[in-house]
């Protein structure tokens, strides 16, 4: 929703990306946890069920983590996420106070030279 | 201290081959997650306040997760255990009201302001010296609580493996820092939120069971009101002045207890407002805690009320001879109920818990480490690729500081309890140097130093009378309640009189800090729909728990 205008190429990573979201996570655990749970419900011996006062609860709670994870899974299709983008600092994202002295050597990324404008004439923020 | 296993073995959890699955699926899935997260990574911002990106239901749910650790789970039952029913105070009027509180009033001077962490508002509202008290305390506080954490998660894990304390401990460590070192905060919160469901869908059959065998709500609440006096299944009795109920009387529940200890952990603890400020605009900062408060209102039921109902179906706890203390309720209900499949569920919440508050106090120590220590102290002017090196590092000797904790906690059992007292000693002066702070622009630069430091005096003397006998309370909580409320009261005095030697500070030096002059950005200004309104959200869990506390009376 955010970025419709996708690079030729980055689609496959993209596509890779958004199935990193919390709710993707939690919903596929959700389903695992349910069908295991269940399972051992559906099996479940009379000494089991005699341990926890009569009740088979992993037939009660399996299926119960399932409906979890499929409703996690349902709204992650529903409303896909945006991308996780990282994030340049900039002094915006600073307090107003902070902004203007002792971090003016905000950004810069070692690693992309080609990215970075050179720096003005005699005023290279050097660490020293 | 947690579990009796390494003494005695009484408690051991009998696991099965399911349950040990369960497990394994559960933590290649936060090992995942950190993977996945780390092209995320590339500033510090991100590193340590997720970018300021994400929605709020995932940092409300974070907000109220990185505090259901060992503490939380396993002391408030066995507090339940130990005091009954009026330990709802330290939800329902305490930390509830505590995080509305925090969301619709403090919130906005927060995230609005922009500042990277609670220290730094200190810095900006007061002066260095305000800033350097809380950020150390803070750094070093968060360390050996994080050691505390992993000693908990060692034992269970010792007892489950059957694997060697140091070995466990080890393991342990190893795990949080890789998914931190990889994801940070990000990282930190989604498994705060994952662990979150497991753990309150592996506690709910416990909350099942317990009410069940013990013949309903009502049939529990009346054999214990029989066995232990109605003091014990009634909140408020026994409250009035010179009354017996053991948390303590009206004044100090309201004033000390609400106001003063509750405000004070909520409302300044970094490793709580640090996932508000990781939330995306400032309406979603504001719900964080607000969105958090409505699960909180209902952890009770996971923690105190198992806790309750253990001194019926295990006879004997916390006495001694039984080999149980009160600190066992909870893994002693799941090894005598829980089926396999719902065990491996229960367990595996357990150590999540476990892990995340460990998580929670390393992902907050880094920042206030990197952020008011080294950058504003040691090395400032540095890149920002510098401070995201700094932070990972300091993820490796925090949790390296935390296993260190771990093994001392693991030879003298009592550690932790004294570092809880301890650090608790910082708390109140602190929430009354920030409220000050926000609401009295005449504050001056001095006053946040000298309100901390009068406060923290006067209630580490408190405690010490007590602890000499001078001052008698019914009770250690009892004694906590009022010690905060003269810690508030010193330092506010303190701060008053410190402000009135003092120029006040400029206008500019004050915008976005004190009220009047806070900053609110787009999404705090535009008209929102009801659900998405901290205000009425606010209000309804406000609504909520007072519901709550009439149906403890009426059943």
């Amino acid at each position: 929703m955010t970025s419709p205008e996708e690079k030729p190429g980055e689609q496959g990573t993209d596509l890779l990306a958004k199935l990193f979201d919390i709710r993707s996570f939690t919903g596929v655990l959700f389903l695992i946890f349910g069908i295991i749970v269940t399972i051992v419900g559906l099996t479940a011996s009379d000494a089991d069920i005699q341990k926890s006062a009569g009740l088979n609860l992993a037939l009660l709670i399996g299926p119960i983590m399932f409906l979890f994870g499929a409703i996690f899974i349902v709204w992650l299709l529903l409303k896909p996420p945006e991308l996780l983008h990282s994030h340049e600092v900039t002094e915006e994202d600073l307090p107003e106070q902070l902004r203007h002295h002792g971090l003016e050597a905000i950004p810069e990324h070692p690693g992309e030279p080609g990215s970075e404008p050179p720096p003005p004439p005699g005023r290279r923020p050097s660490g020293h | 201290m947690f579990l009796a296993v390494d003494s005695g073995g009484a408690l051991s959890l009998d696991l099965s081959a399911v349950d040990l699955v369960l497990m394994v699926i559960y933590f290649s899935f936060v090992l995942g997650i950190g993977f996945a997260l780390k092209r995320a990574v590339k500033s510090s911002l991100d590193f340590f306040l997720s970018g300021r990106s994400l929605p709020a239901w995932v940092t409300g749910i974070g907000f109220i997760s990185a505090n259901i650790g060992a503490v939380e789970l396993l002391g408030q039952s066995a507090s339940g255990a130990q005091y009954g029913s009026a330990m709802v105070h330290y939800f329902w009027i305490g930390a509830i009201p505590a995080m509305v509180f925090l969301g619709i009033v403090m919130m906005p001077f927060y995230y609005g302001s922009k500042v990277r962490s609670v220290p730094e508002y200190l810095r900006l509202r007061f002066d260095p010296k305000a800033h350097l008290i809380n950020a150390i305390t803070f750094v070093v506080g968060s360390m050996l609580i994080a050691g505390v954490n992993l000693y908990a998660l060692s034992i269970v894990l010792e007892a489950l493996l059957g694997i060697k304390l140091i070995l466990a401990i080890m393991l342990a460590a190893l795990f949080v820092l890789s998914y931190i070192l990889l994801g940070g905060l990000t990282s930190a919160i989604y498994n705060e939120v994952m662990q979150f469901f497991v753990v309150l869908i592996g506690m709910v059959p416990l909350t099942i069971i317990a009410i069940k065998e013990t013949g309903g709500l009502s049939g529990l609440f009346n054999k214990l009101s029989a066995d232990h006096g109605s003091a014990f299944v009634e909140p408020w009795t026994g409250t009035g002045i010179g009354g017996t109920n053991p948390v303590g009387d009206w004044i100090g529940i309201i004033l000390g207890l609400a106001f003063c200890l509750s405000f004070g952990y909520w409302t300044t603890n970094f490793a709580e407002v640090q996932r508000a400020m990781a939330a995306k605009d400032g309406n979603s900062a504001r719900l964080t805690p607000i969105i958090g408060a409505y699960p909180k209102a209902f952890v009770p039921l996971i923690t105190i009320l198992p806790g309750m109902a253990a001194l019926v179906l295990l006879p004997g706890i916390g006495t001694p001879g039984s080999g149980l203390e009160y600190n066992d309720a909870i893994p002693a209900l799941m090894d005598k109920y829980l089926p396999p499949g719902v065990l491996g569920v229960a367990v595996t919440g357990l150590l999540a818990a476990f892990m995340a508050g460990m998580a929670a106090n390393v992902s907050s120590f880094n920042a206030v480490f990197t952020y008011d220590l080294w950058q504003d102290y040691i090395r400032p002017g540095r890149s920002d690729h510098y401070y995201l090196v700094v932070g990972r590092w300091a993820t490796v000797g925090g949790v390296a500081v935390a296993v260190m904790t771990a093994l001392i906690a693991s030879g003298f059992s009592n550690i932790s309890n004294y570092l809880q007292t301890l650090f608790s000693f910082f708390n109140v002066p602190l929430f009354c140097a920030f409220i000050i702070g926000m609401f009295w622009k005449r504050a001056t630069r001095s006053a946040g130093f000298w309100g901390i430091l009068a406060g923290t005096v006067a209630a580490v003397t408190v405690y010490a009378l007590y602890k000499v006998e001078v001052l008698s309370f019914r009770s250690d909580l009892q004694e906590t309640m009022w010690g905060s409320i003269a810690a508030f009261t010193a330092g506010a005095i303190a701060m008053v009189l410190a402000s009135l030697r003092e120029p006040r500070k400029t206008d500019a030096e004050l915008h976005g800090l004190v009220y009047g002059m806070e900053i609110r950005d787009a999404s705090d200004l535009a008209v929102r729909p009801w659900y998405r309104s901290p205000v009425v959200l606010g209000m309804g869990v406000l609504v909520l728990n007072a519901g709550l506390y009439v149906a403890v009376y009426v059943i």
